[in-house]
């Protein structure tokens, strides 16, 4: 047979010659849900010094009254004020602090635990792997706020506390999807090939595997930021949590809930900043993986 | 001997069910020589142990006895420093061209990883080696800076098949290499393989399914039935007259593009052996239509024929037993 290499016309999609970062495109990023989380940073880092009122100032006087578009509402309490005349707006302000570090180091700790733990059960398998299965399984038969009692009963409750709670119930999450990613990841055919190629652990390690489960803990991550919020404002409700006069979003609804009937702003405005939160971070989520994705960045 | 060597190699896998372990014999004392510059294929049916030779040649699975030796030297004794030198000569392209590319890594990355494996190499040199690898292999230099999505399944075998040749290796193991393309484009990287085997001077250890492939691309094969060498030869002798029962019911079952065509092995084929349980004796004689008495209790060696190849039937050594 006569050997023919004819320059097979070969066609390649035509691709943006732009330098990485312009090829970010500028269209989808999610502006509204940036601006919003940006506000929350700002909210928490300022915290008291950029609240018009001071948020544990009591004024009976003051009490309940509704926000400024509501009859009998004023511009000096512009989303009211609560039981006892602490004005809400600032009480957000400062709870947004407590917040925000539950959720930083909540996921930071429980991400970083839980990622490394299933990466080493994941890669190591065997007795590593039964070990941290095991772990897992035990941490997860245990009820949260069962754990979250002891854990109060033996220590101050407090934000250490309620981080450590957390930080012990959710690491067990990312372990496990870790894993599983992991187990998988290990078997494709360009893992094998790069240890034909020559390559190290190490290299195929950080090179082949940690890139590719970066999908799924960007999504975990953002995923978790509303249910670190809700998670801290259960323990707080049932006294377990942050404790007074220091604020939380949940520690505003539970405060609230028992005067919804007659104030609802008290329990509507901490909610609706949990929902934005969470929203605002599950919509950057799914931006930031798309953006980490070859395959969907240049569509 | 140089270059690739298979002694006496066997890879077994220990599985557990509810009834306890069993030993799957996936690769059971096979021998075989691939000599320099030629292309010997494996042929056989799914699961009879193919591409567990391959692994076991990338050393990518460690075999339970016996060894593949590597210009006389076995693999499982080399330092880590020969394991690194054997890297560099033996490289491999895979069944899936989907699965065998990073999809995260630009082809610039995908093809200089084996180099910078090795080497340390300026970013000039390597873009100047990945640029004659995308025209050995047909592509335009600007598809280094592509991730793999944006090519389809014929250009990414080509990809991984500059990958394979970054180093420069002497001898590639094709798993496969074409079963996974759109049949409109297995020509070309066909002719592809066959003229860098040309110009490379490389040696091909081939694993295939396809026949046609076979007979097209090899000088030697082996034909593989669970996981047993059951024959062995050139390729023009085997294709042209096949020894083994199973070479003949393998070569009958090509399709042929012939309405009116019977395949003549088709019945009486159902009875399937398995690597879990292998048959006794001779592990084929439940599909084997000649199958006899002695068939069922002696495994028949590998013997040498008078026209230099070898097969392993009791058809085929002395005079045959009386028929059953």
């Amino acid at each position: 047979m006569t050997v023919i290499l004819a320059p097979t016309p070969v066609t390649v999609a035509d691709a943006p010659q732009l330098p990485f970062l312009v090829r970010f495109r500028l269209k989808g990023t999610p502006w509204i849900p940036i601006l919003i989380l940006l506000l929350i940073i700002v909210a928490a880092m300022g915290g008291e010094s950029i609240a018009p009122h001071d948020p544990n100032g009591l004024d009976l006087g003051a009490a309940f009254r509704p926000p400024f578009w509501q009859a009998g509402g004023s511009y000096d309490y512009l989303l009211g004020t609560d039981n006892l005349g602490r004005d809400v707006l600032s009480r957000i302000i400062a709870g947004a602090r407590v917040s925000a570090i539950v959720v930083l180091y909540a996921i930071g700790f429980s991400g970083a635990i839980g990622t490394m733990l299933g990466i080493m059960a994941g890669y190591f398998g065997g007795i590593v792997d039964m070990i941290i299965v095991r772990i897992t399984e035990i941490m997860m038969a245990i009820p949260t706020l069962a754990l979250a009692l002891i854990f109060t009963a033996t220590m101050d409750p407090g934000l250490s506390t309620v981080i450590i709670v957390i930080v012990l119930t959710y690491w067990t999450w990312y372990a496990r999807i870790i894993r599983s990613e992991i187990l998988s990841l290990r078997e494709r055919d360009y893992v094998a090939f790069a240890k034909v190629a020559g390559c190290g652990p190490v290299t195929i390690f950080l090179r082949h595997l940690v890139p590719n489960i970066f999908n799924t803990l960007v999504v975990l991550m953002t995923l978790q930021v509303g249910q670190v919020i809700i998670f801290e404002a259960s323990l707080s409700f049932l006294g377990v949590g942050i404790q007074p006069p220091d604020t939380s979003w949940g520690l505003m609804l539970a405060d609230a809930r028992q005067y919804i009937t007659y104030a609802w702003w008290g329990i509507t405005m901490p909610g609706i900043a949990i929902i934005l939160t969470c929203l605002s971070s599950n919509l950057i989520g799914d931006w930031l993986r798309d953006l980490l994705d070859p395959k969907r960045r240049q569509l | 001997m140089m270059g690739l060597e298979l002694r006496d190699l066997s890879k077994h896998f220990t599985v557990r069910s509810d009834r306890g372990k069993a030993t799957v014999r996936a690769v059971e004392r096979v021998n075989l020589g691939i000599p320099e510059g030629q292309t010997v294929a494996l042929v056989g049916e799914s699961g009879c142990g193919k591409t567990t030779i391959a692994k076991l040649v990338l050393k990518l699975e460690t075999p339970t006895s016996g060894a593949v030796t590597f210009d006389g030297k076995s693999l499982e004794e080399m330092s880590r420093k020969e394991i690194k030198d054997y890297r560099r000569q033996v490289q491999a392209v895979f069944q899936d061209p989907y699965a065998s590319l990073n999809p995260r890594l630009t082809v610039r990355r995908i093809i200089t990883e084996p180099i910078l494996a090795h080497y340390k190499r300026d970013r000039a040199t390597l873009n100047a080696r990945v640029a004659e690898l995308l025209e050995i292999v047909g592509l335009p230099p600007r598809a280094a800076d592509l991730y793999p999505h944006e090519f389809s399944g014929g250009q990414r075998q080509r990809i991984a098949i500059a990958r394979a040749l970054a180093l420069n290796p002497r001898i590639i193991i094709l798993d496969e290499p074409i079963s996974a393309l759109d049949v409109s484009i297995r020509a070309q990287v066909l002719n592809l393989l066959m003229d860098i085997q040309e110009k490379f001077g490389l040696t091909y250890l081939l694993i295939a399914h396809d026949l046609a492939l076979v007979e097209h691309l090899s000088t030697r094969v082996a034909v593989i039935y669970l996981g047993s060498v059951v024959e062995t030869g050139e390729s023009e002798q085997i294709f042209a007259a096949p020894k083994h029962p199973y070479t003949q019911a393998l070569l009958n079952a090509v399709p042929r593009p012939d309405p009116d065509y019977v395949p003549k092995a088709a019945e009486g084929f159902d009875d399937t052996g398995s690597a879990l349980e292998p048959p006794s004796g001779c592990k084929f004689h439940l599909r084997c239509p000649h199958a006899m008495a002695v068939c069922k209790t002696d495994n028949p060696p590998l013997i040498k024929l008078a026209d230099g190849r070898e097969a392993a039937c009791h058809l085929l050594s002395g005079p045959p037993p009386a028929q059953v």
